[in-house]
């Protein structure tokens, strides 16, 4: 039995004293429901602050209609579960009023009792699944707090701090863009999980992981024999994001055709399934992100100008991690913080060498790329200190990290010497053979580098 | 007939029992009889034909809880009455006062069911 603050509000609403008496006792059988009785549909309306998770609503009420009263209460709280009871069998109402969100139509009859109790045993375990599910997002969103998840004090990430918390306090549509491994998901789960609509999903589907032709299916979903293979009816990602936030990942991946529809859907604010003959009303808030420069895409013939607009709304560009400085130390630290205490490792610190050598690398991969990097390191490390050899740089884009990162010639001269010593076991004859260049060059960069170390 | 033969096995079935609640029950059914009979005169007289309808409606469902099968059809053809376009107004009163007068008729059984909990 749960305690006087975890009961469960349940109202009762039904003009006849005697079944109003006879329900409150059925509902009354759950020790874990705390009842409350009205006789009117507005008197119900007037205590929709209970936030009651189940309603018996007499179909026939004094004041208002069965029908106006549901929608009501569906409009204050979509969760909130409807059972009408009516004196009455009609199947045409009984059907309509489902389709309006209705959990349950139960005719007042011999059979009241049982389905009535059928129809609550379904609801405590879907109210208890949503608990388990309230109880997960609030844990999820604990995950996401912008102070504690965003890592970094550089000049451009304050820009995208200052930005998140515009984007939070609105419903504005929000792009994000920035290479790939920046961490625009993070930041669009950060701007819903600090929004008002962190207690509803967070839906995020990224277009370039599903084939076109199933991603139009995917978005507004289907109905029973929409197509070859559409078994059932399926809701698709807009309606599963209503009241939540919709991610739309790599949007500049949508393939032309299927970005007019877009276009549509975002104007009506409503979507049509495959083969569905009704507009279904959505009310989600739209992030969308890509490392594509959008505006590129649009002058390249490959992005609808008109889409591009209507999805610009709050630009929010990351910046790729070689230009944030010291920001790399931070989350190096954080990241490999969080690796030790997830492997139950002991205390292990950044050597000096290690910590210079993770500045002077261009991540190519970005923030994901360093968060595998000082977890490699972690691992390869021999006592509690992680030197410079621990680190290794594996990006398959070396070539194109090389250049990335803008620097003097002097500065690529010497780390081109470098690899190649490296990679010929400190043999200046050879590397000087390899690289086309006297020795005397290499002896002079050996030296300056001791001099730098040993001033 | 039945309609005056009330018993509590509906409501037995609906609430188990559990005599603290039939007897409640019993007494909610002999308070809002009188009340809903009276209700349903003054619609008729007014000709509020919406009225009728509502009480009607609203009074089929409790008096099957009693057993009281007959009635809970009666209400019924009542409701049917109401709703037919136009009504006809002379079945209906007809109906109506006899439905009434049943209904009034069957309160001291109810109420003699309390002995019977």
């Amino acid at each position: 039995m749960k305690s006087k603050d975890q009961l469960i509000d349940v109202f009762v609403v039904e003009d006849d004293p005697v079944y109003s008496k006879m329900v409150r006792y059925i509902m009354e059988l759950n020790p874990d429901y705390r009842v409350h009785s009205f006789t009117s549909g507005r008197e119900c309306l007037q205590h929709l602050h209970l936030n009651p998770a189940i309603i018996s609503l007499d179909y026939s009420l004094p004041d208002l209609t069965g029908e106006e009263v549901l929608q009501k209460i569906k409009a204050h709280n979509s969760d909130t579960a409807v059972i009408i009871l009516s004196g009455q069998q009609d199947i045409s109402t009984a059907v309509k009023l489902l389709k309006q969100g209705a959990y349950d139509y139960i005719t007042k009859d011999n059979e009241t009792r049982e389905r009535l109790l059928n129809t609550l045993s379904h609801l405590r375990r879907n109210i208890r699944l949503m608990e388990e599910v309230q109880y997960l997002r609030e844990e999820l969103g604990q995950q996401y707090q912008l102070d504690e998840n965003i890592i970094g004090i550089s000049k451009p990430m304050k820009r995208v701090y200052a930005l998140m918390q515009k984007a939070v306090k609105t419903n504005i549509t929000v792009s994000i863009t920035g290479e790939t491994g920046t961490g625009k998901e993070v930041v669009a789960k950060s701007i819903h999980y600090n929004s008002d609509r962190r207690k509803k999903p967070f839906v995020a589907v990224n277009m370039s992981a599903i084939p076109s032709e199933l991603l139009e299916s995917e978005l507004f979903g289907y109905e029973k024999g929409a197509f070859t293979g559409a078994a059932g009816r399926k809701a698709g990602q807009f309606e599963l994001a209503d009241q939540g936030t919709l991610f739309l990942d790599e949007i500049a991946e949508m393939d032309i055709s299927l970005q007019a529809k877009l276009l549509r859907v975002l104007q009506e604010r409503e979507v049509m399934r495959l083969g569905g003959g009704a507009p279904i009303k959505f009310d989600a808030r739209i992030i969308v992100a890509t490392h594509k420069n959008l505006a590129e895409e649009v002058a390249a013939g490959r992005f609808r100008e008109d889409l591009y607009y209507r999805l610009l709304g709050l630009p929010i560009e990351l910046p790729p991690l070689r230009e944030r400085g010291n920001d790399i130390l931070l989350l190096a630290r954080h990241f490999l913080n969080e690796f030790l205490e997830q492997n139950r490792l002991g205390h292990r610190d950044l050597s000096k060498d290690a910590k210079e050598k993770l500045l002077h690398y261009s991540y190519p991969g970005n923030v994901r790329e360093l968060k595998a990097v000082i977890e490699l390191a972690a691992v390869m490390a021999v006592g509690d200190q992680i030197e410079a050899d621990d680190i290794e740089f594996n990006s398959i884009k070396k070539q194109d990290a090389f250049l990335l990162e803008e620097t003097t010639l002097k500065e690529y001269t010497r780390r081109i010497i470098f690899h190649f010593l490296k990679k010929y076991d400190n043999n200046v004859l050879l590397t000087a053979k390899k690289l086309d260049i006297g020795k005397s060059t290499i002896y002079r960069l050996l030296k300056e580098e001791e001099q730098t170390k040993h001033p | 007939m039945n309609h005056r033969n009330p018993h509590l096995d509906q409501l037995k079935a609906m609430m188990g029992n559990d005599p603290d609640a039939l007897l409640d029950m019993i007494s909610t059914f002999v308070a809002q009889v009188p009340d809903d009979v009276a209700t349903l005169r003054s619609a008729l007289a007014a000709r509020d034909w919406d009225g009728v309808c509502r009480k009607a409606h609203q009074m089929k469902s409790y008096l099957l809880l009693f057993g009281l099968d007959g009635l809970q059809h009666q209400a019924q053809a009542i409701e049917r009455a109401c709703k037919a376009d136009p009504p006809d107004i002379d079945t209906l009163q007809a109906i109506s006062m006899a439905f009434l007068d049943e209904v009034e008729a069957v309160i001291p059984s109810v109420e003699q069911l309390s002995h019977t909990v």
